[in-house]
């Protein structure tokens, strides 16, 4: 059976508000590599039959905004939503609440990192606890009887192949192809009829020592004007720069 | 004491290593580097002791962090300093504090984080996934002592092949490289002929290479390809720093729609605006 843990993150596009002790985000999304591992875990499905349970995991903030993705997962293929609420803490304090629910599982996929996460890696972590193997930075997933056969990226478009005994931990960071097209209209019908879960884990809470910056602003000469005038100010500048 | 991850690859190691020995050096207390698997022990004068975990077994990359969590066991460093590559991530080890994406250490430590858009500075002791180009390589050839090591581990994770991608174009090697990322994936066309006109070649951000849009050969960043143009121009590119780190270009241009993207901090001109409007003009004007 196969647990993908999704989390709720920043979207960054929408803009931060940046306090010294708090970032706040205007709006939530779906972590995107934890999106690639739904994708690869409904792929083992479609192959191998593997059950497939999601667990969502939300702060406050985006606890109701975090059933919309959990509803997606299940419109392309999970068989069962979690969600959970975290307060404010770590993830070695999470992963310590969850581990005993993540024992039923044989493998357990994440994204390799969150775009928020800076202070532990969450499916190393769940590894370490659980004393399962740990393979990040994921492009493939296959099984074979007790192992699983994944692609480990190395960059440049090169890859390790690895056999890892089962149960193990899978931090995913690509898809070989494009994700799964959901129509709204079965996104839908899912909302309406499909049920998630909520989990209640005593998850301690822990403050981190932590200061957050904005970054300097950038020393950048920015052009202004028209299209045309960028283009023509723009023109210039490159034909200066490489001749 | 510090302990230096030496990362190797094919029994060559990597030149981050060289980096991270610069900052442990740095940080005044002893510095051991480990090494895992066969490999040439070259220019690690840096350290004071060097621990060789010279077997073959672990050439296998992807046993690293069982043998490096045995080691931290054994001599309970204070501070371990691991590059933030593909192969060094993994040894993010669940029993300690870590931070990821570090750029700076002292008493404090500073990472980068939210795609780039926020600098966190936290104190700890721990892991530290520290990004390439963050501090200047030291590479030493002197004497060092090396203490050789036997380990064995438990988990089974077999290496079956190593698989390296066809070279279509090195995009390390151009003298011009126009990048295209999410925002430009419709005027790839127009990218390709403008590199064109400029004795240049397209790279690309990551998520235009899990589309498929390009092939991975062209991927700049830390799970790409490091470049270092003359000139490096970022079309629809936000700049995440996994992006940022793979370029070493002496002038960046970048256009991009959001004022605050992360790719103008490390632009020389910037242009905010819509890349599908000019990006054609600028063409035209190039041709």
């Amino acid at each position: 059976m196969i647990c993908v843990i999704v989390r709720a993150v920043p979207d960054l596009v929408e803009g931060l508000e940046i306090e010294e002790r708090e970032v706040k985000p205007y709006r939530y999304m779906a972590n995107e590599l934890d999106e690639y591992a739904v994708e690869h875990a409904v792929n083992l499905k479609e192959k191998y039959g593997e059950r497939v349970e999601v667990v969502g995991i939300a702060n406050e903030d985006a606890y109701d905004e975090i059933d919309e993705f959990l509803y997606m997962a299940i419109a392309k293929g999970a068989d069962k939503a979690y969600k959970v609420l975290i307060p404010r803490t770590t993830n070695y304090k999470i992963v310590d609440a969850m581990s005993e629910f993540l024992k039923k599982f044989d493998i357990i996929m994440t994204g390799t990192l969150a775009v928020d996460e800076f202070y532990g890696v969450f499916g190393a972590i769940v590894a370490d606890k659980l004393n399962y193997p740990y393979v990040g930075g994921v492009k493939g997933i296959d099984l074979d009887g007790d192992f699983a056969i994944v692609k480990k990226e190395l960059g440049g478009g090169a890859y390790l192949v690895l056999k890892v005994k089962k149960p193990a931990v899978f931090g995913i960071l690509s898809l070989e192809k494009p994700p799964r097209y959901v129509p709204f209209s079965k996104l839908r019908s899912i909302m309406k009829t499909a049920e998630i879960e909520e989990l209640r884990f005593d998850i301690e809470e822990e403050s981190l020592d932590v200061r957050f910056i904005e970054p300097p602003k950038p020393e950048v000469e920015f052009i202004d004007g028209t299209p045309e005038e960028i283009a023509e100010k723009l023109a210039d500048i490159i034909k200066g720069l490489v001749t | 004491m510090i302990l230096v991850y030496a990362e190797t690859f094919e029994g060559k190691i990597s030149d981050i290593t060289y980096e991270l020995l610069r900052k442990a050096r740095e940080l005044g207390d002893e510095v051991w580097t480990v090494v895992i698997g066969k490999a040439e022990l070259e220019g690690l004068g840096a350290s004071d002791k060097v621990i060789h975990v010279d077997d073959e077994r672990f050439n296998n990359p992807a046993l690293h962090r069982y043998v490096l969590k045995k080691i931290v066991e054994m001599y309970k460093p204070k501070k371990i300093l691991i590059g933030n590559t593909p192969i060094g991530i993994d040894l993010a080890l669940g029993i300690l504090p870590t931070l990821v994406s570090c750029v700076d250490l002292d008493s404090k430590a500073r990472a980068v984080s939210y795609g780039g858009k926020v600098f966190v500075e936290v104190e700890f002791e721990g892991i530290y996934l520290i990004n390439r180009g963050s501090f200047e390589p030291l590479k030493v050839d002197g004497e060092f002592e090396v203490e050789r090591l036997s380990i064995d581990v438990e988990h089974e994770i077999e290496l079956l092949d190593v698989v390296k991608p066809e070279i279509d174009v090195d995009i390390t090697k151009a003298d011009v490289v126009v990048g295209v990322g999410r925002g430009a994936q419709n005027i790839i066309d127009v990218a390709e002929e403008l590199a064109e006109a400029l004795g240049g070649v397209v790279g690309a951000s990551r998520p235009l290479v899990d589309q498929g849009i390009l092939p991975a050969s062209r991927q700049i960043g830390r799970s790409g390809r490091t470049i270092s143009p003359k000139l490096y121009l970022a079309l629809g590119i936000s700049g995440a720093m996994e992006h940022v780190e793979g370029v070493k270009a002496k002038n960046v241009i970048a256009i991009n729609k959001d004022k605050k993207a992360p790719i103008f901090r490390i632009s020389r001109y910037g242009v905010v605006g819509d890349v599908e409007e000019i990006v054609p003009l600028l063409l035209e004007r190039l041709r």
